[in-house]
């Protein structure tokens, strides 16, 4: 496995179809909050007005976290058992979260007060929708710096000394 | 850019230590984003994790840093196992206390253990070994410590956790080696 330093990035069109997935899913489910990130807890999208990027970036690492946690327990019992969505509540608030195709993952956070019923129904077709979508996106990796390893060296030393 | 560094070792090796007094050393420069985030037990004890936001400016891009512990326990390795998904480079914290040698070789035992079954090549991993508790009288010797604590031969640190000393050398250090391998693939593309 190679190092996955790297920034995601989606084509146009690409952007376009995602927004309208998960458009569809925001109106249909009224979720007050979307993520898409990658195992890492690397966030790719995030849609809800509540949080700010950096909150964002610390609820998609925990959520990642919670969910391979949750992947470990089933494997204790069963080492051939996987997890593909992990649904849980808080007194106030639903959380889904579920695998994709390409190590990435998506998690909704949902007022209580919704249907669980269809609030699981839409998400399960959002995440067949995103899968769908997933499978045919090119991830192309963003070479950001253009620093030799010796620039690089004495860079890190006149930030962090 | 976003990086995720993972900080592990054995049971109060000073992990969470150092990443607060990283965290500290860090806000008085403004290079974090947001909170200290931590879960631990009633005793102030690493729970599941431990993480904080750095933003660095290099070559005209931020490069964001997720930086993240493990819980030390032994049983609580299920829990390590889903923190380090994903990682870019781990700071092995190692207790140089006297008597801690077999606790500090099994932690990375088990370490070697999951990163293999991760699929990354165990010696490519970029890696750093933080000594800590160097102000002990009960230290042993780096030289003694290499040949168990550095299969890698990889960098390394002295640090006083406690103090602040050599956290952010070690913090540098691991950055420089996730970036290096970065920089180095770019180079031959």
């Amino acid at each position: 496995m190679e190092l996955d330093i790297i920034s995601y990035s989606l084509s146009e069109d690409a952007k376009a179809k995602l927004n309208t997935v998960i458009d569809n899913f925001q109106v249909k489910s009224e979720a007050k909050n979307i993520f898409i990130f990658d195992k890492a807890g690397r966030v790719l999208v995030y849609r809800g007005k509540n949080l700010s990027e950096t909150e964002a970036e610390f609820v998609a690492s925990i959520m990642s976290a919670v969910f391979f946690a949750s992947e470990e327990l089933g494997n204790i019992i069963d080492r051939e058992d996987t997890l593909n969505e992990l649904i849980y509540e808080t007194k106030k608030r639903i959380f889904l979260i579920a695998r994709l195709k390409g190590n990435f993952l998506v998690g909704v956070i949902s007022d209580k007060g919704k249907n669980l019923g269809s609030l699981r129904l839409f998400f399960k077709h959002f995440v067949q929708d995103l899968n769908q979508l997933f499978g045919s996106i090119q991830k192309v990796e963003k070479y950001e710096l253009s620093l030799s390893p010796k620039q690089l060296e004495e860079k890190l030393k006149e930030v962090l000394s | 850019m976003k990086l995720k560094i993972v900080f592990f070792g054995a049971s109060l090796a000073g992990k969470s230590t150092t990443v607060r007094q990283l965290y500290k050393i860090l806000k008085e420069r403004n290079l974090t984003k947001g909170d200290f985030v931590s879960m631990e037990t009633d005793e102030n004890r690493t729970l599941f994790v431990e993480l904080f936001l750095t933003q660095l400016p290099l070559d005209g891009e931020q490069v964001d840093v997720k930086v993240l512990t493990t819980p030390g326990q032994f049983r609580l390795h299920p829990l390590r196992k889903a923190i380090l998904q994903g990682v870019d480079g781990l700071v092995f914290t190692v207790d140089s206390q006297k008597g801690r040698e077999e606790v500090n070789f099994l932690v990375l035992r088990e370490m070697a253990y999951v990163l293999k079954e991760f699929g990354y090549d165990l010696y490519k991993i970029p890696v750093v070994v933080q000594y800590n508790k160097r102000d002990l009288e009960n230290a042993l010797p780096v030289e003694e410590l290499q040949p168990i604590c550095n299969p890698w031969d990889a960098p390394y640190t002295e640090t006083v956790a406690t103090k602040g000393i050599g956290v952010l050398e070690t913090f540098r250090l691991i950055l420089q080696q996730a970036l290096r391998s970065y920089v180095e693939e770019k180079s031959r593309k």
